[in-house]
């Protein structure tokens, strides 16, 4: 999982945000980080394909700690 | 030949589309069209749209004046945390009294404890420590406030409740016309309203027969997931969890013998909408499909129509079964009977059994593995030493290579 976080380049991480924490749609994503409305749809279909793999292996550890929104989540708080 | 990372980009890219507003009647049909296409289809795009609903209770971090914190973007959540930071679940099984003090207030039962969690994480980082088993105390909080929830959900007025003992087999008339057989060893209460006809299935498995009603949805919960049709044929199980480290989940089953229904996948935020119409995509099961639903993913299955007249041979008492293997075959059998069969020798686990038995003899199928497959059985006392005894069933020579 970890290497599947890092290879997730920092624009796509950007416009996950704005959709899951902030409720943007995909052209108010595109005005604000100033890319194209189809780059954005590129990038949250990378982004969906990641949170599944993610949360598929959250789910396989199970017991061993808080979920993986739950990670997210605290991550977000920390910073 | 569509692989199976290529429907994931499909299914990827219809939920990215679908996700940022209705889609259009044409991109309707087609994504209809699609979904219908193959199981394997509808199957990467359930698993990839319970992720993505879920990663919705992230909205609650959204700053109260909804401006966007430029901090928050540009260190976004993604840097990984190592699994070796946070303790073992069962550290906080420790503190199985703090299960009341969550607020019970039902109906946000999600909400509440969320708070706690992200306070929780806010304090710096020399008091990381105490942090985390404040989070891991919180994890078991949410759990708490669900259960509390549930029970004082069935406390109210109006719910019925039924159950059937080992072997038992129950036939339940309910008043709007709905017939509902309930299998061994299961239990399932009933509320019927103006609105919907709420049936929760608390353990077992039950066939149910809908009576026709486009204003009253009949919704079956099973775990924390919810299969909801209007009018139709499908049968519900629900079982502990038999994957490895999700103890206390639930598995559930689904088959669909007539029409078709809806199923909300476990832990989505919200609740399937009270419309009588089904939603025309996503969720949906049809005739002679199956859905395993468990803690690790949602397996749609095509079932074949003597296949599913087989799995429901149960209603009449009977179990069938087509080369399966006898470890399924004797767990199948210690579902409708106290005397439990056991397989003392590893080498006979994958005979494989067919044929039809009654359900509650399970002696008659004893003798037929003894005659026909070499497998001896011997009754004995359980290890716990009271009266009831378990029968042991070991291979002979001939069959153990």
């Amino acid at each position: 999982m970890a290497k599947l976080a890092s290879g997730l380049p920092l624009v796509c991480r950007q416009v996950f945000t704005l959709r899951k924490v902030y409720g943007y749609s995909g052209r108010e994503i595109a005005g604000r980080l100033g890319i194209p409305e189809r780059a954005v749809e590129e990038l949250l279909i990378q982004a969906a394909r990641w949170y599944a793999q993610a949360d598929d292996l959250d789910v396989q550890s199970l017991g061993r700690g808080p979920s993986l929104t739950k990670r997210l989540r605290s991550r977000i708080a920390d910073e | 030949m569509t692989t199976a990372l290529e429907f994931e980009a499909q299914a990827a890219a219809w939920l990215v589309k679908r996700d940022d507003g209705p889609l259009s009647a044409e991109m309707q049909a087609e994504f209809d069209a699609w979904i219908a296409s193959d199981p394997r289809a509808r199957a990467a795009y359930l698993r990839l749209e319970i992720a993505w609903k879920r990663a919705d209770s992230l909205r609650r971090l959204r700053p109260l004046d909804g401006d966007v914190d430029e901090n928050l973007l540009s260190h976004s959540p993604f840097s990984p945390v190592p699994m070796e930071e946070y303790p073992a679940r069962e550290e906080t099984r420790s503190t199985p009294t703090a299960v009341v003090v969550s607020q019970p207030d039902l109906v946000h039962p999600s909400e509440a404890p969320l708070t706690e969690v992200i306070e929780a994480n806010v304090v710096s980082s020399a008091r990381r420590g105490r942090m985390l088993a404040g989070l891991a105390v919180a994890t078991t909080l949410v759990f708490a406030a669900v259960g509390v929830m549930m029970w004082l959900a069935h406390e109210r007025t109006g719910w019925h409740e039924y159950t059937t003992d080992f072997g038992g087999l129950s036939r339940i008339v309910l008043d709007d016309g709905s017939v509902i057989n309930l299998n061994t060893n299961s239990v399932i209460r009933v509320q019927l309203t103006a609105e919907l006809r709420h049936i929760v299935l608390e353990r077992g498995e039950a066939l149910f027969k809908v009576a026709h009603d486009q204003l009253r949805p009949f919704d079956v919960q099973a775990g924390t997931t919810v299969v909801r049709a209007v009018g139709t044929e499908f049968s519900v199980r629900v079982r502990d969890s038999r994957e490895v480290g999700a103890s206390g989940l639930k598995d559930v089953e689904v088959l669909v013998k007539e029409g078709r229904v809806a199923i909300d996948p476990p832990k989505s935020e919200k609740p399937l909408e009270r419309a009588a119409v089904l939603p025309a995509s996503t969720s949906t099961l049809s005739a002679g499909e199956a859905v395993v639903i468990n803690a690790k993913r949602v397996q749609v299955q095509r079932v074949a129509e003597a296949d599913v007249d087989r799995k429901l041979s149960w209603t009449e008492g009977r179990l069938w079964f087509e080369r399966q293997t006898l470890k399924d075959v004797v767990a199948e059998f210690n579902r409708y009977n106290r005397r439990q069969m056991v397989i003392a020798d590893p080498s006979i686990e994958n005979l494989r059994i067919g044929g039809g038995f009654e359900a509650t003899d399970p002696e008659s199928f004893i003798a037929a593995l003894e005659r026909t497959l070499g497998v001896r059985a011997f009754p004995s006392p359980t290890s716990d030493g009271d009266d009831t005894e378990v029968i042991r069933l070991v291979g002979t020579r001939e069959n153990s290579n």
